[in-house]
């Protein structure tokens, strides 16, 4: 499954530190896909953070603010009592 | 017996002399990098 | 001698978004401005004297804009809810003034920091031969950052600038200002009264010993830097543990801020911040000796980011 279908079936949502969380535990292969973007996005938030000299978690917490405002509504954020459709 | 009064001695206040310089360009610039990371087309987002 | 009279009636011009746009209607619309919602309505009336052959020369002329809930954008700034009625009348031969001064009401003005409940009245002069422009801006009234703005205003004759004006700043809540730093963990109290003397010139406005200082009984500022950042801050200076056990929960009792903001848009602070952390018992007072530099126009585009983001996200809930 992709990421898109991921998300619009509720499997994944987008976290405020910056990575992919697992809504509702399904397969192997979601995990899998969970783990690998957000080793990518581990890369991509460390180059960020050593180009612009700022510490990794301020660029973490940029990204989930972000991530988690252009979630498409209906697609699942973790507010903080937990996972919730936006 | 004669009342004491006990006058702490006035405490020395501690003075620290801070330079801050606030860089909100920074910020900009992550925030549009972060765009491309968290973009459709980047495949991670 | 040939006489010529002349009346006429714009309007009433309902602004919306789409359709109907000062830079649509008006395509050589000069100035930054373009208006979006609202309703403008202009009547004129003209005699004059003379004719093909020999120079024209007014006699008589009035006119009245009323401009009604204006909407749009001038330069960065957007405007919201602009309210006002201009009389003018010529003045042979060749002056224009406002027959008297217009009350100008405005509900938001937003760069990035929102000013609100605008009100102030303007008179204005023009010579048309000259092109010169001499406005008198009166009793300006405003709210931002929870405080309340006000100003004798200033006569300003455009062509001849710079202009001084001194503002008065009442009440500015120091928690609303420190989250316009949009720093985590960063948060205070307290309210600030000032005086900011204003000089406005072509290359842009200047603030010279702009001065605040906090009202009695002070407040409290809170940072609880991260772990990261607190080891980054520490590990580049030792002092730095001090500061942050300090700030971590600092009741101040003085707070006097001395600003300067110069043409190049760096904002200059000196402050003095007298208090203390009653969590560290047997610290003695500590006196913090502040200098804070910060680009305003840099810390106007990060705000604007912020608030683009949650308006084009409001506009994608908003659609069914």
């Amino acid at each position: 499954t992709s990421l898109e279908e991921a998300k619009a079936k509720g499997l994944v949502g987008e976290k405020a530190n910056g990575y992919l969380g697992v809504v509702t535990p399904s397969g192997q292969d979601v995990q899998v896909l969970v783990n690998d973007v957000n080793k990518k996005r581990r890369q991509a938030y460390d180059e960020i953070a050593k180009r612009n000299k700022t510490p990794l978690d301020a660029v973490e917490a940029l990204a989930g603010e972000k991530a988690i405002q252009n979630t498409h509504p209906g697609n699942y954020v973790e507010g903080p009592g937990g996972w919730v459709k936006k | 017996c004669t009342p004491r009064v006990e006058v702490a001695a006035p405490e020395k206040p501690i003075t620290i002399n801070l330079n801050v310089k606030i860089d909100h360009e920074i910020r900009v610039k992550v925030d549009k990098e972060l765009d491309r990371v968290l973009s459709s087309d980047s495949g991670l987002f | 001698t040939h006489k010529g009279q002349a009346r006429g009636k714009i309007g009433p011009i309902v602004f919306d978004r789409d359709k109907v746009r000062l830079r649509r209607l008006w395509s050589g619309w000069p100035y930054p401005v373009d208006v979006e919602g609202g309703k403008a309505t202009a009547t004129a009336e003209l005699t004059w004297d003379g004719g093909p052959s020999d120079p024209v020369a007014i006699k008589s002329g009035t006119a009245v804009i009323e401009l009604e809930n204006l909407r749009g954008h001038y330069r960065e700034f957007a405007f919201a809810g602009l309210r006002t009625t201009l009389d003018f009348v010529a003045v042979p031969p060749v002056k224009v003034v406002t027959s008297q001064p217009a009350k100008v009401e405005i509900a938001s003005l937003n760069r990035g920091v929102e000013a609100t409940n605008m009100s102030f009245t303007v008179h204005g002069e023009s010579n048309l031969q000259e092109k010169s422009l001499v406005v008198e801006v009166r009793d300006a009234r405003w709210e931002i950052l929870g405080g309340t703005m006000t100003s004798q205003g200033v006569r300003a004759d455009l062509s001849r600038p710079p202009y001084a004006v001194t503002v008065l700043a009442r009440a500015v809540d120091l928690a609303k200002v420190l989250t316009l730093e949009q720093q985590k963990g960063l948060e205070g109290t307290g309210l600030l009264d000032g005086t900011i003397p204003v000089s406005v010139a072509p290359s842009g406005i200047t603030v010279k010993d702009g001065l605040f200082e906090s009202r009695p009984p002070g407040g409290i500022i809170r940072y609880h830097a991260s772990s990261e950042t607190s080891t980054a801050l520490t590990d580049a200076n030792a002092s730095m543990k001090l500061v942050l056990q300090a700030l971590n929960n600092f009741h101040y009792n003085v707070l006097q801020v001395d600003s300067q903001y110069g043409e190049d848009g760096i904002l200059h602070l000196k402050a003095r911040l007298e208090g203390r952390n009653p969590d560290m018992r047997q610290s003695p007072p500590i006196h913090f000796n502040l200098t804070v530099q910060e680009s305003v126009p840099a810390l106007l585009k990060s705000l604007r980011l912020v608030q683009d983001i949650e308006t084009s996200v409001e506009n994608r809930l908003v659609r069914p």
